[in-house]
């Protein structure tokens, strides 16, 4: 894991709202009822997301070059945390942000 | 990982005290597992890979036969088709190494008189098993000596601290930039809640002396002081109860006091809260700060 590569998701939209940061991600197109349903109900195409300022740290440090290990040592450097402080604090980011399809992973390849 | 590509381990080293038992391992080794019972229980400290060293301990009513222990556990291990297993011995600790579940293990045993208690440690050697560090490791495990009127000291999770007479570890908190550890005695005369508390600019936006105050005034015959040690500056509260008046006839009134400071050296807030109940006022000490609780990164407690 500590070898992977968080990729931040290109459609992904961000927002500074009051100093916290604001995400967009466009919702997957869904099954055919759902968009007959909205044809008649329009809704917002996009998913909202708000991240607290250390969650925000978090994401800015995933730049798709960086592995889950340098993020890590980067936040605990910036936030004075021991390692593993910083990896629980951003491994528990790193999951919410995976399951709202902002960020994939990019698992390291042997040798790596 | 690949272990070739693993960051080497630095040179500094970092003790523990964890049920009046020392030991002294690398800096980066971090406490990721614990058990509070002090008749058995378990410490298992990790790198950032992985579990590095698992510290177990046991209450027995007397000094075991080593010899035999190892011989029977080697003849266990074998039997649980593991043909390598070898005796093996450093700083005077007996043991047992080979190959447990695809990883290079070494496991040693010693008996401590004082505490009257086994201690278990197993390295696991995910990288080439280092036998110069198996020995600095061994080597360092001791029995701590009991403190001022027999308090016995803790040093985990960068606080070194003196629990009050007779207190156990009864509750701890664990968190990401939060150490929280609560020791009480059996009777409940004593209590003591030591706190380590990071990201700081996140939580306190005013002055700390005003957050303990909020955070720990209560009951009546307050006093404050401030004072600087080592360039730390401590805030100190103290008071008496309120106690049901039942509680105060029987025992004597509750005692309380806090000390907080802001480590320079490491940026964290650490709280130390001790209520004690006495039909008189607790001897104060002169400057709680490096008799009771330190930074770890700052200094030690003399034993
Ligand atoms: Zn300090």
């Amino acid at each position: 894991m500590l070898a992977a590569r968080p990729i931040p998701n290109k459609a992904a939209r961000v927002e500074e709202e009051g100093g916290r940061v604001v995400i967009y991600v466009k919702k997957a197109p869904g099954r055919r009822g759902r968009r007959v349903w909205r044809r008649i109900m329009p809704t917002r195409d996009e998913r909202r997301f708000t991240l607290d300022p250390l969650g925000a740290d978090c994401w800015r440090l995933c730049d798709g070059q960086r592995t889950v290990e340098e993020i890590v040592d980067r936040f605990a450097e910036r936030h004075g945390l021991s390692f593993h402080e910083s990896r629980v604090a951003v491994t528990g980011y790193l999951k919410q942000l995976i399951q709202r399809a902002i960020l994939a992973i990019a698992l390291a390849t042997e040798g790596e | 990982m690949n272990p070739a590509r693993e960051r080497p381990r630095p040179t500094a080293t970092r003790l523990w005290i964890w049920r009046s038992l020392r030991l002294e391992l690398p800096a980066d080794w971090e406490m990721l597992q614990f058990t509070r019972r002090p008749e058995r229980g378990r410490c298992a400290f990790a790198d950032r890979y992985g579990f590095r060293l698992e510290f177990t301990w046991r209450n027995v009513p007397g000094p075991p036969d080593f010899e035999r222990m190892m011989n029977d556990y080697a003849a266990q291990l074998r039997a649980r088709k593991m043909p390598d297993v070898r005796r093996a011995s450093a700083a005077k600790w007996p043991g047992v190494r080979g190959v447990e579940d695809g990883v290079e293990t070494s496991r040693f045993g010693y008996y401590f008189d004082a505490e009257s208690c086994i201690v278990e440690a197993v390295f696991l050697w995910r990288t080439e098993r280092e036998p110069a560090l198996e020995r600095a490791v061994l080597k360092s495990i001791a029995e701590e000596p009991a403190g001022p009127d027999d308090a016995r000291r803790w040093r985990a999770f960068g606080m070194d601290l003196f629990a009050p007479p007779g207190a156990g570890l009864e509750e701890t908190r664990i968190l990401p930039g939060e150490a929280d550890l609560v020791f009480a005695d059996p009777q409940g005369r004593s209590r003591l809640r030591a706190r380590r508390i990071g990201l700081v600019d996140r939580w306190l936006t005013g002055d700390l002396g005003a957050w303990l105050r909020q955070a720990r005034r209560r009951g009546r015959a307050q006093r404050e002081r401030v004072w600087t040690d080592r360039g730390h500056t401590v805030f100190h509260i103290e008071g008496q109860g309120p106690d049901p008046g039942w509680r105060r006839l029987a025992r004597g009134p509750t005692w309380w006091t806090s000390d907080a400071w802001r480590c320079p050296g490491d940026g964290r807030v650490y709280v130390r809260d001790e209520d004690l109940q006495r039909r008189r006022r607790p001897v104060e000490s002169a400057n709680p700060f490096g008799r009771r609780m330190v930074c770890a990164g700052c200094g030690a407690l003399a034993p």
